[in-house]
């Protein structure tokens, strides 16, 4: 699957590179203070802040299975989905969708990003959004 | 600022579904305040209304079945939070000398809540309350070995409590054991659905005046004086999540409490009860220790002494908080004050704690905000 079949659900927080996507963030160049999604200043010192692509792995800090999804049903064909926050490298704490199997969703796991599709557009592109899996190998 | 006491606290009862529409449980829910107050409409001059799904207008469309007076009114919302920061509105009225009697009041029906996140699978999309608070207690099982059993524990307790409450969506007819909670059916590990808070509808209403006119109105009755009313949003923290999180922190809880224990001049040792946000058990937990009822780490500990239990040293969520009594909304931290209230008075029955003195409310709401309480009987 190549950029062209995918669009991202949210332009604003995710990009769709050949090589994989990326989650786009913001920096503090006063405080150096890392942030997902972007804003325009440090929420620290207010200081305007640089765009940046944040890191595409991190270490899984804690996660939980949802059985009953309640309203986000809709846009899940699985019975239920897991969720979590992984850490990344520039200190951004990210809640996030799961991928894989929920006996790897072990606290501590190195996990990678990755998108799934939640719709199919018109001209038969598929919306994504984004979401953590283990890191393989 | 003018010192400020409760004079008045009515309820409609909450529950799941009902033929009553929902101007008719506000409209009794006020009147029942009012009664209670031993005031007139006429002499109430600002309202301060919350709710959450329920179309714009509808407050002030609901205001008056209790009389057209040209009373200042304003509607409040904020989350889970609205109740209380209605309650904190009509406080600051009287306090800042804009209102002698001032009415909070608060319904909704949670179960449109259906009609949110429908968008497309985000983090706001997906991360629902119970996602984010299964979270919460996996990181505490993590930090401090804490058991689904303990969890299981303190929802037994408030589904128990709530069956001592005329008020309460949940009022089971033989006591709920913690097997039962664990047993019921999973909705997100390790939350269970009798772990959740009962979704349904409500209204709730409290009045406020000055203590003067408090024991001018009721000379034979007890002050209940509102110590402290303190609401916070998010402070910086590390790991701070900014996309899909319910509530912030939980930093937020604590140094809301501290303002508000600043400004009573009391502390969390001179507590006889407390109503929180227990919209699941592992926030009960967690708020034991935020509010400074123990240390760090040692709020399972307060769990197997039977501590927060109705009878024990320091009793939580005693009309069965948000789990037991219901959280429908709007209503919801009014009728924490309602409780509360009672209890100082002596005239909350079945459930009464001993001779209590002091009692805190805390609401936590979504975006996020916490607002605390703290009520004392004066006399």
């Amino acid at each position: 699957m190549t950029t062209t079949d995918r669009e991202p659900l949210n332009p604003e927080q995710l990009v769709l590179h050949d090589d994989g996507a990326a989650l786009l963030g913001s920096r503090c160049p006063q405080c150096g203070l890392s942030y997902f999604p972007r804003r325009w200043e440090c929420a620290v010192d207010q200081t305007p802040v640089e765009d940046i692509e944040l890191s595409r792995t991190g270490v899984l800090r804690v996660a939980t299975y949802v059985s009953v999804p309640s309203y986000g049903k809709n846009v899940l064909d699985a019975e239920g989905y897991g969720v979590g926050e992984v850490d990344l490298p520039e200190g951004v704490r990210v809640q996030s969708v799961l991928g894989g199997e929920p006996t790897s969703w072990v606290p501590g796991t190195p996990m990678r990003l990755t998108v799934h599709p939640v719709d199919e557009l018109e001209d038969g592109r598929l919306l994504v959004t984004h979401q953590f899996a283990p890191k393989q190998g | 600022m003018r010192e400020v006491a409760v004079v008045g606290v009515g309820m409609s009862p909450f529950v799941a579904e009902t033929t009553q529409s929902l101007r008719e449980q506000t409209y009794r829910a006020g009147r029942a305040a009012l009664d209670d107050a031993g005031l007139a409409f006429p002499q109430v001059q600002a309202v301060y209304m919350g709710y959450l799904w329920e179309p714009t207008m509808t407050g002030i469309r609901f205001l008056k079945e209790l009389g057209l007076t040209g009373v200042h009114a304003q509607h409040v919302q904020n989350a889970s939070a609205t109740g209380a920061g209605a309650m904190l509105e009509a406080v600051r009225a009287v306090a800042g000398g804009h209102a002698d009697v001032a009415m909070a009041i608060g319904f909704d029906d949670m179960n449109k809540i259906a009609g949110a996140g429908l968008s497309k699978n985000s983090a706001e999309g997906v991360i629902l309350p119970a996602a984010f608070f299964a979270l919460w207690a996996k990181q505490r099982q993590l930090d401090y070995g804490t058991t689904s059993e303990t969890l299981a524990r303190i929802a037994a307790k408030n589904w128990n409590n709530g069956a001592l409450n005329p008020m309460a969506q949940r009022r089971p007819t033989s006591p709920i054991t913690f097997e039962q909670i664990l047993g019921s059916r999973m909705v997100a590990d390790p939350l269970t659905s009798m772990m959740s808070a009962a979704v349904g509808q409500g209204a709730a209403a409290v009045i406020v005046t000055t203590p003067e006119l408090a024991r001018k109105y009721h000379p034979g009755r007890p002050t209940v004086l509102v110590k402290a009313a303190k609401m916070r949003t998010e402070t910086m923290t590390e790991g701070h999540v900014f996309a899909g999180p319910v509530v912030g922190p939980q930093q937020m809880t604590r140094d809301t409490a501290q303002d508000a224990y600043e400004q009573a001049g009391l502390g969390p040792e001179d507590l006889d009860l407390v109503q929180v946000h227990d919209a699941f058990p592992i926030e009960e937990l967690v708020y034991y220790e935020l509010l400074g009822i123990c240390p760090d780490g040692e709020g399972d500990k307060l769990v197997l002494e039977g501590a927060t239990e109705l009878g024990g040293r320091i009793p939580f969520s005693t009309d069965g908080g948000l789990i037991g009594r219901g959280h429908p909304g709007g209503p919801t931290g009014l009728a924490q004050i309602w409780e509360t209230t009672l209890q100082l008075r002596g005239e909350a029955g079945a459930r009464q704690v001993a001779d209590p003195q002091v009692g805190l409310c805390h609401m936590v709401g979504g975006g996020s905000v916490c607002v605390i309480h703290i009520l004392q009987r004066a006399d």
